[in-house]
Order: structure tokens, then C-alpha cells, then sequence
């Protein structure tokens, strides 16, 4: 399968559909388009795209349907459009199974970074084994042997910090939210303790980021969680 | 309504039992002889129970003993003389007296409980009627008339309704074209701020009575209800006015009700229709506006065009998301007005919220331009983190907006403790021609703009905007001019900052 990959386009206004099909043919993917749950149910199914573009507002339903019945069956990402108001419907979406989403109107080179974001991490985890070392900026992490090195410098991290920077960088370009991270973190008693977030997300881009003040990895999504861009 | 079984009975009563008296032995006469003494003994008896049943007790007694004194005069032998000459009439005097007495107290007692019997059909009748006719009531004005006509029919009374404005104002609301004086006015005035419960007013002038009670409702005093009499017909029982006042009371109070349900899904449909029409235009503008920008920056973008073609693609969809940006502020500011905005609180870092501002306003923003100083120490904020991104980002605008191109934009925070509590301050400081002196302190008015008309776009919204977010998080918000430009300072109050548990040192990861 050399083919270009296919990706699934949902969204009801045709005029925004039209110029993010042109942008995704010119960038070299296949693409299927509908404009309502139902059909793209159907078209999901018959095309098996490795990706899908997701308006959360659409006519017949909310989008939130349409992720959780192609999860049933398909872990391919999901890039979910909203507008920027709707924070708990974009939390809302992420916790349903979605990969990331971006707020309306967004720039299409950021859309097209995005897309190719989560299907690097798609073709990764689909391989034979996990990668386990990762670099990004000036940092080196190595998960299996709990090493990180900043300038090839050892740094020390708490094992908090690090379980925190290991679920980020394993996610690499997906969003996470905060009660999916305090969870996996600090364990299901402390999914609402979001300052404990604040302090480790802190403490992180002080210790690896080059400019802690203007992150350039460990992103904030907004009222949402967190991102990590490698 | 009869109320004469209270009635004392009047001197014109006795002088008719004793006429009684005398007609029967007028009638009687002409029969003796003919007839058994013990027969014209009945007859009288039978007089004086006329007389109890239809002159009350104190006649009926006055006659038992003139039946007996006219038997003994006319009837007994020797007759015309009280004298007796056989001693068995003492027997018959004595029985007869006793019986008449008997009877006409038994015969009273009766007369009475048919009397109440009859009044207090008369109330429920009363009070039927009146629940009755108010029951269909919609208005005030519509209990008073109502009132009014079964109280006249009823009670021969007028009425009056003096009704309390929810600020305690008594106003009266009466039915036809009844004239209500200050002196009414003021005495229904006492009786509702007292707490007695019925106070009577004689109206000297032309003989009426009136009767104030005052109309105590489930929650608070309603009002006071005013019923007129002609001198004499006033009641003296008040348990009745009591009972017409409750379901006047009632009445008013359903209506009461009625009215403020009626209002609050009023509001409830503004409301609803304000939010629908907010999020209708919130799509409808937004979606051309995705639209534009995209298709701007597909353009912008996608390396097809000449120099000026693509400043131009630039420029469109710079525009358009400057537009874009103008359409959420006026949204969000519309939604801050409506007062019902709810926050999500939440702990938040004030640096990494401003981080992830100038991240979103990074494509119109040089980085290298910011200097930013957070002291290490900081602490978390319980603020919506959405909205305040809004603030920042905004105010990142204005000092992009007007300060020269390479300026530096100073952005900190530090701990301020003052008397009241200690705040949070942030500072945003820019170079440049700063604030007009003579309007620092307008510059978070809506709609008000530094310059009125300067080259620079923007509607100020944008502060207005700010002030608002702030003043929900019961911050402020503060414009100054420094000695190089312009600087606005937000002040939040900072709550006790949650613990975070400290790890210990020993299970630190060793790279």
C-alpha cells in the first residue's frame, strides 16, 4: 500500500470544507468528504481513512457520536475543529477518544502540521516496537532507561516529574487533558487536583525548555490540558 | 341580615306581651262558665309561649306572671279580687306559673339557636358566594369590584381595598366611584404597620361605620380590607370579617403569585432568546470569517504567488483574523453584560497563561520583542482560565498596536500586601505615545478609544473587555502612562492557594 493516505473530512459548511479538501489534495492526501454523522458513519467505513477531520457541530448530531462508534472500531487519529468558546466540548471530544483538535478559524499550515503530527504517531505505534527515546530541543530522553540529558548533561527529574514527562513525550502531538494526566500521574483520586499540573508542567519547563516563559514543547492548550510538540 | 336574637328586647316588647295578656282574657271571658277553668289555665299557656317564641325571654317571663295574676282576677272565685277561695288554686297558680316559665325559657332557647342557626348560613352563604366570584378574578382591580358587589348584596356594606406595593406604599383600589379620604387613607395606614388585627372606625359624619382588617397573607401583609355600615348594621362577631378576609387575602395573593410566575418565564424566555440569538450570530459571523482566513492563508501560503500577491493574501487574512478577534470581543462582551456568565475556576499560573497567549498570538507578535519577569515564587490563581487568556491577549494587542515596531513589551508580576489583602499584579508595559492624559481613566469604557480618530484599527472593545473579565474575578484593572509609554496593571486577589504534597528526595530520578 504506497497510496496516499486517505483522509476523512467532516464538516457542514461547505465553504470551509472546500478550501480544507483543496489544501489537503495539494498537500497529497485522498480525501472523502460528508457533511453529517450518518454519512460519514458510512463513508468511515467503506474508505477506512488513517485520519479524520471533525467539525463538532454538525446539523444531525454532535460530533461526539461520531467518535465514539469509530472508536468501536478504529484507533486511526481524530483532529477535531470547534470553535474557541467550547472548551468542554473539546474536553469532552478528547476524553470520547479524539487526537487533537484546533480552534476555528486556524491557519491552514498549522492544520497541515497537525495532520502530519498524528500520523507520524500513528505509523510509530503501529511499528514493531515503541520507541523509547525521544529528542527534542536540547533534551535526550531515553524512557526505558529513565535517563534524561539536556545539553548531554544528566538532568534530575522527580519520579513524578518523570512519569509526567513520559506520558507527554509517549504522546507526542496529542492533546492530553488535565484529568486524563493527573489520572495517570497521581492516580484516579487526584483528577481534580489541577494545581498539582500547574506546579510539575512548571517545574518541567524550567529544567528542559530553552525559554521557560515561551515553551516550545510542553504546550497549554487552554482550559483543556496539555500538548506535547517534539 | 337579621340580627335582632342579640337584640335586647325593648320596652315596646313588654307593653306586647302584656297586651298579649290582656287580649287573651278579653277572648277568654265570654267562655267562663262554658268552659273547665283548667282548659282557660292551657289557654294562657299557650299565650305565653306566643309570646317567648316570638318577644324573647324577658317578655315571656313578664307574661307568665300577668297570665297568672289575670287567671286569678278574672277567672278564680271571688272573682275581680286577688283573693282565693279555695286553696287548691295556690296548686294551680304555682304549676302554671312554673310551666309558663319552663316553657318559654325552653321556647327562648330555641328562638335563639334557629336565630344562629340562620346567621351562619347566612356567613357561609357569604363566604361561598365570595370565593365564589373571586375564584374568577385576574386583577385587583377585579377583587375589589367583586367584593364590593357580593358585600353589598350580602352585608349591606360598601368596601374598600387598600393594597401594599411590594415597598409597603398603601394604595387603595375601589370599587365604582367610591371617595376615599386622606383620613382613610391613614387610618388603614395604622392599621397595617400595627399588628392588631381589626380596629373599628366610627365616621361621625354621616353615621357609617367602618371595619379595617387587615389582610395577613402567607409571607407578609398584603393589605388592608375596609368594610362600611350604616350605624347599627355593624357586626359585632369579627370572626366573619376574618373569614372574608382570608379569602379576599387568598385572592390577592393567587393573583400575586400568578403575576410573578407570569414574570419569571418572561425572563426566562428573554434570557433563553438572548443566548440563542448570541450563539446564532456567534456561528453566522464566525463561519464566513473561518471561511476568509482560510482561504486567505491557503493563499498566503501556498508559495504560487508573486511578492505583492502574497502581501496582499497576507494582509487579507491578517484582516480577517484581526476581524475575527473583534467578533469574539464584542460576543464576549455582550455575554459579560448579560451578567449571567458563570466562571470555571480553576488554580492557574499566571506565566503559563500568559505563555500561552503570546503562543496564540504568536503569527502577529515578534517574541524576541517581550521581556517578561515572573518572580520564582508565584502563586497560583483561582481564575477561568479562557477568559483571562482573552485579557492578556487583548492587552497584548493594544501594545503591539501602539507601540513603535521594535519597542520592547515588558510583561510582570509580583505579590502586592496591602491592609486589604494581598493581590496579585500583573504589568503590562509598553513604549509609546501612552494613554491621553486627559482620558486614563476612560480607556475601559466601551467604545472608548485612546485617539478618536487614529490610524490604528480596534473599536475598544478591547478594554472594556479586560475591565469586565477582571471585575468578574473581583480584580481590577488600572491604565497609567510611565515615564516612556503606557502600562495597565491587573490586580486579582489571590485565595489560599492549594498544598502541593513535596516528594521526598529519595525517590529523585538520577539520570
Amino acid at each position: 500500500m504506497s497510496t496516499s493516505p486517505e483522509v476523512l473530512l467532516v464538516e457542514d459548511e461547505p465553504d470551509i470544507r472546500c478550501f480544507v479538501r483543496d489544501a489537503l489534495r495539494r498537500e497529497g492526501f485522498r480525501v472523502t468528504e460528508a457533511d453529517r454523522v450518518s454519512t460519514a458513519l458510512i463513508a468511515a467505513a467503506d474508505n477506512h481513512p488513517a485520519l479524520v477531520v471533525l467539525d463538532l457541530g454538525l446539523v444531525d448530531g454532535d460530533g461526539l457520536r461520531f467518535i465514539d462508534e469509530f472508536r468501536v472500531w478504529s484507533q486511526q487519529p481524530i483532529l477535531v475543529l470547534s470553535a474557541r468558546q467550547g472548551e468542554l466540548d473539546k474536553v469532552a471530544a478528547l476524553d470520547a477518544g479524539a487526537d487533537d483538535f484546533l480552534s476555528k478559524p486556524f491557519s491552514v499550515p498549522e492544520l497541515l502540521a497537525r495532520i502530519r503530527a498524528l500520523l507520524r504517531r500513528a505509523d510509530r505505534s503501529a511499528g514493531t516496537s515503541e520507541a523509547a527515546v525521544f529528542r527534542f530541543g536540547d533534551v535526550d530522553v531515553d524512557l526505558a532507561r529513565h535517563e534524561v540529558k539536556r545539553l548531554g548533561e544528566p538532568v534530575r527529574l522527580t519520579a513524578l516529574e518523570f512519569r509526567l514527562l513520559a506520558i507527554l513525550v509517549a504522546n507526542a502531538g496529542k492533546v492530553l487533558t488535565h484529568r486524563h494526566l493527573l489520572r495517570e500521574v497521581w492516580g484516579p483520586e487526584h483528577v481534580d487536583d489541577s494545581h498539582y499540573l500547574r506546579i510539575y508542567v512548571g517545574h518541567l519547563r524550567q529544567k528542559l525548555e530553552r525559554d521557560p516563559a515561551l515553551p516550545a514543547h510542553l504546550l497549554t492548550e487552554i482550559g483543556v490540558g496539555y500538548r506535547f510538540v517534539i | 341580615m337579621n340580627w335582632s336574637a342579640n337584640d335586647a328586647p325593648t320596652v315596646r316588647h313588654y307593653v306586647t306581651a302584656l297586651g298579649i295578656c290582656a287580649l287573651t282574657t278579653a277572648l277568654t271571658l265570654p267562655l267562663l262558665g262554658l268552659i273547665d277553668p283548667a282548659n282557660i289555665v292551657l289557654l294562657f299557656v299557650l299565650a305565653v309561649v306566643l309570646v317567648a317564641a316570638r318577644l324573647g325571654r324577658g317578655p315571656a317571663v313578664l307574661s307568665s306572671f300577668a297570665a297568672v295574676a289575670c287567671f286569678d282576677f278574672f277567672f278564680v272565685p271571688p272573682r275581680f279580687s286577688f283573693t282565693v277561695a279555695h286553696a287548691q288554686y295556690l296548686i294551680t297558680f304555682s304549676v302554671m306559673l312554673l310551666v309558663s316559665l319552663i316553657v318559654s325559657h325552653l321556647t327562648d332557647a330555641y328562638r335563639r339557636k334557629a336565630f344562629e342557626a340562620e346567621r351562619r348560613a347566612g356567613e357561609s352563604a357569604l363566604l361561598h358566594q365570595l370565593a365564589g366570584a373571586l375564584l374568577g378574578a385576574l386583577t385587583v382591580e377585579q377583587v375589589a369590584e367583586r367584593l364590593d358587589e357580593v358585600c353589598g348584596r350580602l352585608l349591606a356594606a360598601g368596601s374598600t381595598l387598600f393594597i401594599a406595593a411590594e415597598n409597603g406604599a398603601l394604595a387603595h383600589v375601589t370599587a365604582g366611584n367610591r371617595h376615599v379620604d386622606i383620613g382613610e387613607l391613614t387610618t388603614a395606614r395604622v392599621v397595617f404597620h400595627n399588628r392588631q388585627a381589626t380596629h373599628l372606625n366610627t365616621d361621625l359624619r354621616d353615621g357609617m361605620v367602618t371595619v379595617l382588617q387587615p389582610l395577613d397573607g402567607a409571607t407578609r401583609r398584603r393589605g388592608v380590607l375596609a368594610l362600611h355600615f350604616s350605624d347599627g348594621d355593624a357586626p359585632r362577631d369579627h370572626a366573619l370579617l376574618s373569614a372574608v378576609a382570608a379569602v379576599v387575602t387568598t385572592a390577592i395573593e393567587r393573583i400575586h403569585f400568578v403575576e410573578v410566575a407570569h414574570a419569571s418565564t418572561l425572563d426566562m424566555q428573554t434570557e433563553r432568546l438572548r443566548s440563542s440569538i448570541l450563539s446564532a450570530l456567534s456561528h453566522d459571523l464566525r463561519t464566513p470569517l473561518t471561511v476568509l482566513y482560510g482561504l486567505a492563508d491557503s493563499l498566503a501560503s501556498s508559495g504560487r504567488l508573486d511578492s505583492d500577491q502574497q502581501a496582499t493574501a497576507a494582509t487579507l487574512r491578517d484582516q480577517s483574523h484581526r476581524m475575527h478577534r473583534m467578533v469574539d470581543n464584542l460576543l464576549d462582551m455582550a455575554r459579560l453584560r448579560s451578567g449571567r456568565i458563570v466562571l470555571r475556576r480553576d488554580w492557574q499560573s499566571i506565566p503559563e497563561l500568559v505563555g500561552a497567549s503570546v503562543r496564540a498570538m504568536a503569527p502577529w507578535l515578534e517574541t524576541g520583542r517581550l521581556r517578561f519577569d515572573w518572580p520564582a515564587d508565584l502563586p497560583l490563581v483561582e481564575i477561568d482560565a479562557v477568559l483571562m487568556e482573552r485579557v492578556f491577549c487583548n492587552l497584548l494587542e493594544n501594545a503591539i498596536k501602539y507601540s513603535p515596531p521594535d519597542a520592547t513589551i515588558d510583561i510582570g508580576a509580583r505579590l502586592c500586601t496591602q491592609t486589604a489583602g494581598t493581590t496579585l499584579q500583573i504589568r503590562f508595559d509598553n513604549p509609546g505615545p501612552g494613554f491621553p492624559p486627559d482620558r486614563v481613566d476612560r480607556v475601559f469604557d466601551l467604545f472608548e478609544r485612546g485617539t478618536t480618530e487614529s490610524p490604528v484599527p480596534g473599536v475598544g472593545v478591547g478594554l472594556a473587555v479586560c475591565r469586565a473579565i477582571v471585575a468578574a474575578h473581583h480584580g481590577s484593572i488600572a491604565a497609567q502612562n510611565t515615564a516612556d509609554g503606557a502600562r495597565v496593571l491587573i490586580e486579582l486577589p489571590i485565595g489560599d492557594t492549594p498544598a502541593v504534597p513535596a516528594e521526598g528526595g529519595a525517590d529523585e530520578h538520577l539520570a
